[in-house]
């Protein structure tokens, strides 16, 4: 039989060995446990984080594919996660943007991200100041106070190219020195050229030029644009009142400065033949189209508030051009001025 | 009733069994602690990788460019932060400010691309004790500017780099960061290796090959904001 004190020595033997062996196991759960933890929750995080990105971009697809509209909410399979994503207008905070967030849960526990992106639409040609549906040779001085979209390569010379905006050019390689304020995209895919039809022009117009001179155009009272009809080649200068299109069946030579009478004023051209800036222009205003080609003649050419639309842009003089981005801002603009690719 | 000795078969038993178990309860302890040392090592190797690795990445992905810029044969990685960016450090502080989103866009291109600007530039280079960039040696510095230029001895976030804005690193068992960059997919490709040593051979009694060494590579796009 052991006595007391015997069995207290025992007791305490083995409560020492049992609590050192007990801390040290805890320790090890538990160092192995945090690490365990903080590796998944690491690995949530990011699987979250990429899901969420594939789900953003299948949103932006399918609303610039037409597929879904704004606002909307929908939920995306993304490997064995379910986004639930909802898209809402951002315009009002900045145009152009979509608000975007996406809901996803992982292992219990909900993820929550959000971004704003941009309204992915194919762009209009009017959209940029100028607009090259083919390759483009710069043979004299370019400023453009805005963006330029050159379906095609641009030619190297030594002329200074500047452009304060987007540079983009479905060519690989631009060899040449140019100044690009924003980001200059090489290898962009190309944006549509829509193409023209006389016929509904005919038809909506309510005043045909007889004459081939109009110096001082006046589209008349009242903020509808109006349509005018030429047949012909015709020559314009001087002054523009009022708001409207000009559609010509023919060539247009922008034969003297044109300028506008007001702020609110506004001038489209729309020609199915050559438009041509005469010696005597040297600055002038409108948006201008043309699916043959866009000449310049005059040793600086300068379009003060508009935009160019042309297959080809020969340039024989220095031009400038400032962006009138008013059917960028507004695109229900483009359907009332009779834009090409907006109306009919 | 008379009292009564052990006898010493007893005695010997109770040696022979309190020694067995001594001896195993000891072998026991020391497995344990040994591998709670190797634990500890590995886990603060693989944490600390892991935890460069999500820093640089969380910077380089809300990032408009990157570079890597080289003096002295010594490189740093530097990247351009979106102008919104909330990546980078707290002027006041020196510590990073809790924001997990990537920043807004400034303007939206023809496109609908989002358009950032750029913004402070933060560089991460290994360097010596000093973190001045150029030198060699196995501290990894974080630095930002507002410039284009090669970062000094101000631009150190001492916040990032050191335990309590000065004194040790606060990556003790890296011993390498390295990255290439691929400019035309616009990613970075980073390694980073940690090796911390456990006590045995912290005291002299373990060989190197005890180290627990943990060595994770990872490719991070910086944003795609035009295509």
């Amino acid at each position: 039989m052991r006595s007391r004190r015997q069995r207290g020595s025992v007791m305490l033997f083995v409560l020492v060995m049992v609590g050192m062996m007990t801390v040290a196991i805890l320790a090890t759960v538990e160092l192995t446990t945090s690490a365990a933890i903080l590796q998944n929750k690491r690995e949530a995080s990011a699987k979250t984080r990429l899901a969420f990105e594939g789900a953003v971009n299948r949103a932006l697809t399918e609303i610039r594919d037409g597929k879904s509209s704004v606002p909307d909410q929908r939920s995306y399979q993304i490997g064995d996660l379910d986004v639930k994503i909802d898209v809402t207008d951002n315009g009002a905070s900045m145009a152009k943007t979509y608000k975007i967030v996406g809901t996803t849960v992982f292992a219990g526990r909900e993820y929550i991200f959000e971004r704003i992106v941009g309204n992915r639409q194919n762009p209009t040609p009017f959209a940029y100041a100028v607009f090259v549906n083919e390759n483009f040779d710069p043979k004299k001085s370019i400023t453009i106070n805005g963006d330029m979209v050159v379906n095609g390569s641009i030619a190297s010379r030594t002329f200074p190219f500047n452009v304060s905006g987007d540079l983009e050019s479905s060519g690989t390689t631009l060899s040449f020195t140019a100044s690009v304020g924003a980001n200059t995209m090489l290898g962009a895919s190309k944006v549509n050229m829509p193409t023209v039809s006389s016929l509904p022009y005919i038809t909506a117009a309510l005043v045909t030029w007889a004459t081939g001179t109009v110096t001082n155009i006046v589209f008349g009272a009242g903020a509808e644009p109006k349509l005018i009809y030429r047949l012909g080649d015709v020559t314009i200068g001087g002054t523009v009142s009022g708001n409207g299109t000009i559609y010509v069946d023919g060539n247009v030579t922008i034969g003297s400065n044109l300028s506008y009478t007001s702020a609110s004023d506004r001038l489209v051209v729309i020609a199915t033949g050559k438009i041509t800036v005469g010696a005597a222009a040297t600055s002038f205003v409108g948006h201008y189209f043309t699916p043959t080609e866009f000449v310049t003649n005059a040793t600086t050419n300068n379009l003060t508030k508009g935009s160019i639309v042309s297959q080809k842009l020969t340039l024989n003089g220095a031009i400038q051009v400032t962006h009138d981005s008013y059917f960028w801002d507004d695109p229900t603009e483009g359907a009332k001025y009779r834009l090409p690719g907006m109306w009919p | 009733m008379a009292k009564r000795a052990f006898t010493l078969i007893e005695l010997l038993l109770a040696v022979a069994l309190t020694g067995m178990i001594l001896g195993v309860t000891i072998a026991t302890y020391a497995f344990t602690v040994t591998r709670l040392a190797q634990t500890t090592a590995r886990f603060t190797s693989t944490d600390q990788v892991r935890k460069v690795l999500d820093e640089v990445e969380d910077v380089v992905r809300d990032s408009v460019n990157v570079t890597v810029v080289s003096t002295a044969q010594n490189p740093g990685l530097k990247c351009t932060l979106a102008a919104d960016s909330k990546k980078a450090a707290d002027a006041a502080s020196s510590r990073l400010l809790a924001a997990d989103r990537l920043a807004n866009p400034i303007t939206i291109s023809k496109r609908g691309y989002e358009r950032h600007g750029s913004g402070k530039r933060v560089w991460f280079y290994m360097g010596d004790a000093s973190g001045n960039f150029g030198t060699a040696g196995a501290y990894l510095w974080r630095a930002e500017r507002n410039d284009d230029s090669n970062p000094t001895a101000a631009d150190r976030v001492m916040g990032w780099s050191n335990y309590y804005t000065s004194g040790g690193s606060r990556f003790p068992v890296l011993t390498g960061f390295t990255f290439s960059l691929d400019a035309v997919n616009r990613n970075v490709s980073m390694t980073a290796i940690g090796r911390s040593l456990w006590r045995d051979e912290r005291s002299g009694t373990g060989s190197d090959g005890d180290s627990q060494t943990f060595t994770e590579s990872r490719t991070v796009s910086w944003r795609h904001w035009f295509k």
